[in-house]
């Protein structure tokens, strides 16, 4: 594996353990990785903040969609820069130990484009624009799966997605937790 | 500070809040600072009125006792305890082990998490020797779990290339190199055990001569590959090793320990996707918020999936189809027959993989040398990557070996050698010559189906090899059971030697009257629970029709109201009062 323990001490990774859904081996794995990004940074201070450009510079980030939400999300100071702390939730989050739940919840953080707490059509939008590249989906095509999507979910009529009419919908969603992975 | 109740016993408690930041502590001791960091992001709402509005309130936790009200806000809030100390403290001990679950960042999960083992750390004069004894038990559990974890993580092999291959192909494609390498390991295990116990001691102790792996069809039998290689005498060579015994158990042991493994696999993965049903309930949200494999890594990959996610916006419908499995089995009634059955399954299973290899080379691989040549990318374009043909072919090939197992024992070692090849065999031509499958490939729901479908032919599998067992007498010339008239009285005569009180009550327990009772005993069981499955079924149906009736039901109203002020002129929708159902009872 190659991780030093010496980094971190024994109630530092027993904490991570704790909290995370990873082995100490893995934890020192994505230290490694971490590292990586800013070695120079990292070298000084091990839970250093990286700032979001350097995160999305990781390989398994790079060309993912939601790569700034996802750093937005996981931001402990809220502006998508990550300590390694930070860093270390977010993968343990995407690991696959991670029960549907916590996924569940980040999921719908990703998704939550204004951060308003709801995602509303516009959220939606944002959502479509980013699953279908550059050839946009057309503008009918798009209004038709929004209103489908409010006709099966919303349950309210408010025309927005509460946490729990999103909860309730991807509670039962097979393959939510096999896409919402990351390994590193 | 408002809300604070004087606590009978000392305990960690909310000394100050203002505006960023809560201390903690006991008494005049401040134990902790937090922050509090959660700003308004809607204008006019001012961040208390934020938090408190938003689901952000997760942030606070609550936990009810069963008749005091212990509140604890790890963040900005009040701690009051009025409950006991045994249920405070368990209300510690339950809050630490769900704080992995909370979704706080890691900064305050690790505090909140401190300041709740420091609460307990205070208490421990007091707490109960069962509850402290109930925490270390956890305490080990969890270790050894993680220690297993920390290993199986060493253990697996491949992982670089299976996250290549998600790169670009996404998760579908990988789950085929995840199974492919779950049978590599199920049938390293089969063969060593196999190994370990009966070839082994057949060639270290036995008569015959060492190790003579020849692939000749003529003096085949003549190998520790087949069953007539194997000595019958019940005590072996000069360390009295019981090898027809161990011929019998081992084959036993192996399949159960086939059947109980795939068993697990399917319940870890049946209680992480945790289906009500098989209907699509919400096509159009999953398809939107499931569709994007986090896996996919790479620039063309992303690309590719984009194209796919794009295409099944438009269609709104997918499926997806199985081909039937065959199976094919061949018995002969010559003497020795069971090593020529042996033969027989050896070379099937020879043919399957060179069937394997060509198949590739003739369909992706010719056509990947076709577009290539001839320019054909976008009249034709590449393969696509069959999951399912692929899966299928595997566990094809393992219903081989289960077939053969009892007859070549060593076929599982076979089977090592053949996944490996195969492994890097499709890695290296799905590079080459496949593109990702344009159709969403439903990874969960196929891969339960996909073990499902292996336990089946499991257990199919062992309907002749236990025929050929029970019914058909063994071979006079060869094999460890020649001096013997059935294959079973190896063990029979085991049992003859045991003390008679053990004789008697095993022949008890195998008899008709207790065996027949048990198996329909079982039979109620099963259906029970199928009977209590299909009224849960229909209470969940109706359920749901109900729910869709009050939503429309409730946009009916509200619509009606609307029209009436004159704001909307929406044609009034017909009420289907048939879907307002009465809920059964229970039953």
């Amino acid at each position: 594996m190659g991780g030093s323990d010496s980094k971190f001490d024994e109630q530092e990774l027993e904490d991570y353990q704790e909290l995370t859904y990873f082995t100490k081996k893995e934890i020192l794995h994505v230290h490694k990785r971490f590292t990586q990004l800013a070695p120079d940074l990292v070298e000084v201070d091990k839970n250093a903040t990286l700032p979001q450009d350097k995160i999305m510079m990781l390989p398994e980030l790079r060309v993912n969609p939601f790569k700034d939400r996802i750093c937005k999300v996981f931001s402990s100071s809220g502006d998508g820069s990550m300590s390694f702390e930070d860093f270390l939730d977010m993968m343990s989050v995407f690991s696959d130990n991670a029960p549907k739940n916590v996924k569940v919840e980040y999921a719908f953080r990703i998704y939550d484009f204004d951060e308003d707490d709801m995602i509303s059509s516009n959220d939606l939008k944002e959502v479509i624009d980013r699953l279908t590249g550059e050839q946009r989906l057309g503008e009918e095509d798009m209004q038709q799966l929004i209103d489908n999507i409010f006709s099966e979910v919303d349950l309210d009529g408010d025309e927005n997605l509460s946490y729990a009419e999103f909860e309730h919908v991807m509670s039962k969603a097979p393959d939510f937790t096999n896409s919402f992975r990351i390994r590193l | 500070m408002s809300g604070r109740i004087p606590l009978e016993e000392e305990s960690i408690h909310l000394l100050h809040q203002d505006d960023g930041y809560s201390e903690y502590g006991s008494g005049n001791n401040v134990i902790r600072r937090t922050s509090t960091r959660r700003r308004s992001t809607v204008p006019g709402l001012s961040d208390v009125d934020y938090m408190r509005r938003s689901r952000y309130r997760q942030f606070y936790t609550e936990a009810r006792s069963n008749d005091t009200g212990q509140l604890y806000q790890g963040d900005g809030g009040r701690y009051q305890d009025r409950g006991s100390v045994k249920e405070s403290i368990n209300f510690h001990l339950h809050f630490l082990q769900s704080c992995r679950e909370q979704p706080w960042p890691m900064r305050q999960k690790i505090q909140a998490a401190e300041q709740a083992r420091e609460f307990l750390r205070l208490q421990t004069g007091r707490l109960d020797t069962i509850d402290s004894f109930q925490h270390r038990q956890l305490q080990a559990v969890r270790e050894t779990s993680r220690k297993a974890n920390d290993t199986i993580f060493s253990l697996s092999i491949w992982k670089g290339k299976i996250k290549k291959i998600e790169a670009y192909f996404g998760t579908g494609v990988s789950s085929y190199f995840v199974f492919l390498r779950t049978l590599l390991w199920l049938n390293l295990v089969m063969g060593v055990l196999v190994f370990c116990f009966i070839s082994l001691p057949q060639v270290l102790i036995g008569d015959g001569t060492v190790l003579n792996a020849t692939f000749g069809l003529d003096f085949v039998q003549n190998t520790i590959f087949f069953y007539g290689f194997y000595d019958s005498s019940r005590y072996v060579g000069s360390a009295d090793y019981m090898l027809p015994l161990a011929y019998f158990m081992t084959n036993l042991v192996v399949i159960l320990y086939c059947v109980i493994s795939i068993v697990m696999r399917m319940s870890v993965k049946y209680k992480k996707t945790k289906k009500t049903g098989t209907t699509e309930d919400y096509p159009f949200s999953w398809r939107l918020f499931c569709s994007w494999d986090h896996s996919v890594t790479t620039r063309e990959g992303v690309k590719e999936k984009i194209s796919a996610i794009r295409t099944d916006f438009k269609v709104g419908d997918t499926s997806s189809s199985t081909s039937p499995v065959d199976v094919t089995t061949g018995n002969d009634s010559l003497c020795c027959w069971e090593t020529v059955v042996g033969e027989e399954i050896f070379k099937v299973v020879l043919l399957d993989i060179a069937a394997s290899i060509l198949a590739v080379l003739g369909t992706d691989a010719l056509r990947a040398c076709l577009v290539k040549c001839l320019g054909l990318t976008q009249k034709l374009g590449y393969g696509e990557f069959s999951i399912a043909t692929s899966v299928l072919e595997l566990i094809y090939g393992q219903g081989l070996i289960w077939l053969g197992l009892y007859f070549s024992p060593l076929l599982p070692l076979i089977a090592v050698v053949k996944l490996v090849i195969l492994f890097y065999y499709r890695y290296y031509m799905a590079k080459l010559t496949n593109v990702p499958p344009q159709k969403m490939f439903r990874a969960s729901r196929s891969g339960n189906f996909y073990l499902a479908l292996l336990l089946t032919t499991l257990l199919l599998c062992l309907i002749p090899v236990a025929l050929a067992v029970i019914v058909i007498p063994p071979s006079r010339d060869c094999g460890p059971f020649r001096a013997l008239d059935h294959v079973y009285d190896v063990l029979l005569q085991e049992i003859g030697v045991l003390p008679t009180w053990l004789q008697d009550t095993i022949n008890i327990i195998l008899s008709p009257a207790v065996f027949v009772p048990v198996i329909i005993i079982l039979i109620l069981v099963i259906l029970y629970y199928r009977a209590q499955a299909s009224s849960y079924r229909d209470v969940i149906a109706d359920l749901r029709m109900q729910l869709h009736f009050e939503r429309s039901e409730g946009k009916r109203k509200v619509f009606a109201a609307a029209a009436k002020r004159g704001q909307i002129k929406k044609e009034e929708k017909p009420v289907d009062n048939s879907a307002l159902v009465e809920l059964p009872e229970e039953p």
